[in-house]
């Protein structure tokens, strides 16, 4: 059961430069409780593969195609529709923490926001406390004192779990996760991802991971893509594409990362 | 023969109201060879970037004392996007140290060209700005800026970080080409241990100011002593090997 499809999915921007295609024809799908990485170079289109799904293109983007989500297009429903499904059926993590919080009010206040957009709840008490217990399951270091902190005051570890604890609080049935740790140190990258993993097998989430590094594909997914110049030029099980790579783009990437190693 | 020395550096900055000074680099003493490249890895705030600022005399220390015998010394940094002047054209970037250094106009434009040339641009670049350029060919012009005046020590501070895997590579063996032809010594900042092991021959690690463990690459990588050494190198994911 798919509960994602994307079919022939095309992003394109007008400019005074001419077309770009930075979309160019992807289509794949998630199947329920599958993790899907989305792999690729800097420009490659895999951002607004993301922010096409959501339909959050900003202007002059063109979406055209299909982004079948449980058997409904998205594409085809209106902004009423959109703001339902948007940081509620599908969450989004994006990379950099300190850009994706808004710098003036405190983090509990951000996340309330978020609850009481998707929930029928307006008692102040009952959603305080939802939100403390979202910053607990993330394991931050201490919940009561970040809910009154402002973004500035934490670390980018801890933002990054508190953007975490946002994408989970309306209990999202897929999560897309968009660098999810490029901005952040090795270790604190590894603790992140335990904490995804965790995530994962207790909510039984489908992911869209995208990310530019295949350590990161190898270690979270289960099948993955890799887009190139706004398509899809390669797809499937992540151990047939890392160890037998087919595409002489996929090949390259490789080698570079093998000399690396 | 060294071409950096180190010792007892220590640097702090006072701190706001209810922090403490920032012990930024607390103690560091190290040697560097000419012709070396020496990898100083670290996380963020680790103290990585001060210390190679007070190599180059950037930044004075605190306390501690810095023996460069290297008598003409460059940087490159992590974003060609910031490290390049947006309103110049490439001739006046690269060029811009000899000018100042008040080079005959014919030297100038003869160096220029053998910059590029070492650098992997095309003739035509010289004219343009650095918008109309790449991640990767802006990393090439930062380069061959500082190459340009032939220093015998070179900071590179993160120089691959925010490039794709494909062109840090290109610009890892860019580097080291030029090392080999000129005999160049490189301090390389870095919290990439991938690089830093493809690129150097001694590692330093950085923790809260102080180095916690020094050696050959080699040493460091596969036999490293430090607990903090230990936790880094395990955190590096790997995509090889991989058995599912």
């Amino acid at each position: 059961m798919d509960i994602l499809k994307i079919n022939d999915l095309k992003t394109y921007f007008h400019t005074k430069e001419g077309l770009v295609k930075a979309v160019n024809g992807v289509s794949f799908n998630i199947k329920k409780g599958e993790v899907f990485g989305l792999v690729g170079e800097s420009g490659s289109g895999k951002t607004l593969t993301a922010l096409s799904i959501l339909k959050l293109v900003p202007p002059p983007g063109k979406i055209d195609g299909e982004v079948l989500f449980n058997g409904i297009d998205i594409l085809k429903m209106g902004e009423t529709y959109l703001r339902g499904i948007r940081g509620s059926k599908i969450a989004i993590v994006f990379q950099e923490p300190s850009t994706s919080l808004d710098p003036v009010f405190t983090i509990g206040y951000q996340m309330m926001e978020a609850i009481y957009a998707h929930r029928d709840l307006q008692n102040r008490s009952r959603a305080r406390k939802i939100a403390l217990e979202y910053l607990d399951n993330v394991h931050t270091p201490d919940p009561e004192r970040i809910f009154h902190d402002y973004p500035h005051q934490l670390s980018g570890g801890t933002k990054q779990r508190v953007m975490i604890a946002m994408a989970l609080i309306n209990s999202p049935e897929l999560l897309i996760l968009d660098e999810p740790t490029t901005a952040l140190d090795v270790t604190i990258q590894a603790q992140i991802l335990d904490l995804l993993d965790e995530i994962i097998e207790r909510e039984k989430l489908s992911i869209l991971f995208i990310s530019h590094d295949f350590g990161i594909i190898a270690r979270m997914c289960d099948r993955m893509a890799v887009m190139h110049k706004g398509r899809i030029v390669e797809m499937g099980d992540k151990a047939d594409i890392l160890n037998d790579p087919k595409e002489p783009y996929t090949r390259s990437l490789l080698e570079s990362v093998k000399a690396l190693v | 023969m060294m071409i950096v020395k180190c010792e007892n550096i220590k640097k702090f900055f006072p701190g706001r109201k209810g922090v403490g000074a920032v012990k930024a680099v607390d103690g560091v003493s190290l040697e560097i060879k000419k012709g070396r490249t020496f990898g100083l890895v670290g996380e963020s705030g680790s103290g990585k970037t001060t210390l190679g600022k007070i190599m180059l005399g950037i930044l004075k220390p605190d306390s501690g004392k810095v023996v460069l015998t290297a008598k003409r010394t460059q940087a490159i940094f992590q974003d060609p996007y910031n490290s390049l002047d947006p309103k110049m054209k490439v001739f006046d970037i690269i060029s811009e140290g000899l000018v100042l250094k008040k080079e005959p106009r014919d030297s100038v434009i003869k160096k220029v060209d053998e910059a590029l040339e070492l650098v992997r641009l095309p003739k035509n670049a010289l004219n343009k700005y650095p918008h109309q350029f790449s991640g990767g060919e802006r990393q090439r012009i930062a380069i061959g800026r500082a190459v340009v005046t032939h220093p015998e020590f070179i900071v590179c501070d993160e120089p691959v970080s925010s490039l794709d895997v494909t062109i840090q590579l290109q610009i890892l063996n860019l580097l080291k080409d030029i090392q080999k032809r000129f005999s160049i010594t490189y301090l390389f900042i870095s919290h990439d241990l991938r690089a830093v092991k493809f690129i150097c021959d001694e590692i330093a690690v950085m923790r809260q100011g102080k180095i916690v463990e020094e050696g050959a690459t080699e040493d460091i990588y596969f036999n490293p002593t430090d607990p903090y050494t230990r936790l880094l190198l395990s955190s590096v994911l790997d995509v090889y090997p991989l058995k599912t």
